[in-house]
């Protein structure tokens, strides 16, 4: 009789073993979703929020002798954005430019967030890489997966 | 034996609870979070719609060297985040003076309302201007 108390005690350990590992288990698997859920909502918010607009005149492109290229990029949406080549992703000519052919300034100051209504001024080392090419340009701007495109020509 | 079965139900039920307790909140705090941001989007794209300007005066010639632009929107405008491009090249707003309708103290463009600019290079033989204001509404005009 007694060995019938006994194997019963060990069942019912085994079964409440059991039965811990697979609500631990799952209790962290949604735990982990949840945060990344959670980056992922304020990934695609900033990305919503994020806009930008290219203000320069396509009809004057501002060249220098160099052919270096400077434009100007508002900030029209509601999420700030650093003024610095790492924010920056640009594409001239189907050309990729590196963050070492980018200077990025703010264009009325020296900050280093670029507000709602601010302006970043954004040029680009024509000399080691020639992406500047005559005729028809189009620079593909991308900010935190906001895109823009600045067509213009060159004389 | 019928003990060990409710026992082990009960604990995994305590840890389905356990693991809705964490996801919801996760859930609902991204959810907002996302639906947040959509409708300040959707206000953007709204107040840009109903936002629009125009060149009416430009004067190169002479000691009073400015432009007028009306608001023809229906939003509020911010005086001193609009830019001007002369030829291309941008002004610094330090460098271009504004008024409304001669007054030089107030940072609302309101509808109907006139903007005159000033910029300290002038404007004698320019030959292309582009004003951009909020949410990247913009004009250009050829002289």
């Amino acid at each position: 009789m007694a060995s019938v108390s006994v194997s019963h005690l060990i069942i019912f350990i085994a079964s409440l073993v059991v039965a811990a590992g697979v609500a631990g288990t799952l209790t962290t698997g949604v735990e982990r979703v949840s945060n990344a859920v959670e980056d992922g909502s304020l990934d695609v918010s900033q990305q919503v929020r994020t806009d930008i607009d290219i203000i320069s005149d396509p009809k004057n492109p501002a060249l220098d002798a160099n052919n270096n290229l400077t434009i100007h990029v508002r900030n029209t949406g509601s999420q700030g954005i650093f003024i610095q080549p790492d924010s920056i992703d640009m594409v001239v000519n189907g050309e990729f430019v590196p963050n070492s052919d980018l200077t990025v300034t703010d264009a009325n100051g020296d900050r280093t967030t670029a507000r709602t209504g601010d302006v970043m001024e954004i040029t680009v080392d024509n000399t080691d890489t020639e992406y500047i090419q005559n005729g028809d340009n189009r620079v593909y701007l991308t900010i935190n997966s906001d895109e823009e495109v600045y067509e213009f020509g060159t004389n | 034996m019928g003990f060990s079965v409710s026992a082990a139900t009960a604990v995994i039920f305590a840890g389905l609870f356990l693991a809705l307790g964490i996801f919801y909140p996760a859930m609902a705090n991204s959810y907002e979070r996302v639906q947040t941001a959509d409708a300040n989007q959707a206000d953007r794209a709204l107040e840009q719609a109903n936002s629009d300007i125009r060149i009416s005066t430009v004067r190169t010639t002479g000691s009073d060297q400015t432009i007028d632009v009306v608001n023809e929107g229906s939003t509020t405008l911010p005086v001193n985040k609009t830019d001007l491009v002369i030829d291309g090249a941008y002004q610094e707003r330090s460098t271009v003076a504004t008024d409304i309708d001669g007054d030089d103290t107030t940072g609302l463009w309101l509808p109907g309302e006139t903007l005159t600019l000033d910029p300290d290079t002038g404007l004698g033989g320019v030959d292309q201007i582009r004003i951009v204001t909020e949410h990247g509404v913009a004009a250009s005009e050829s002289i």
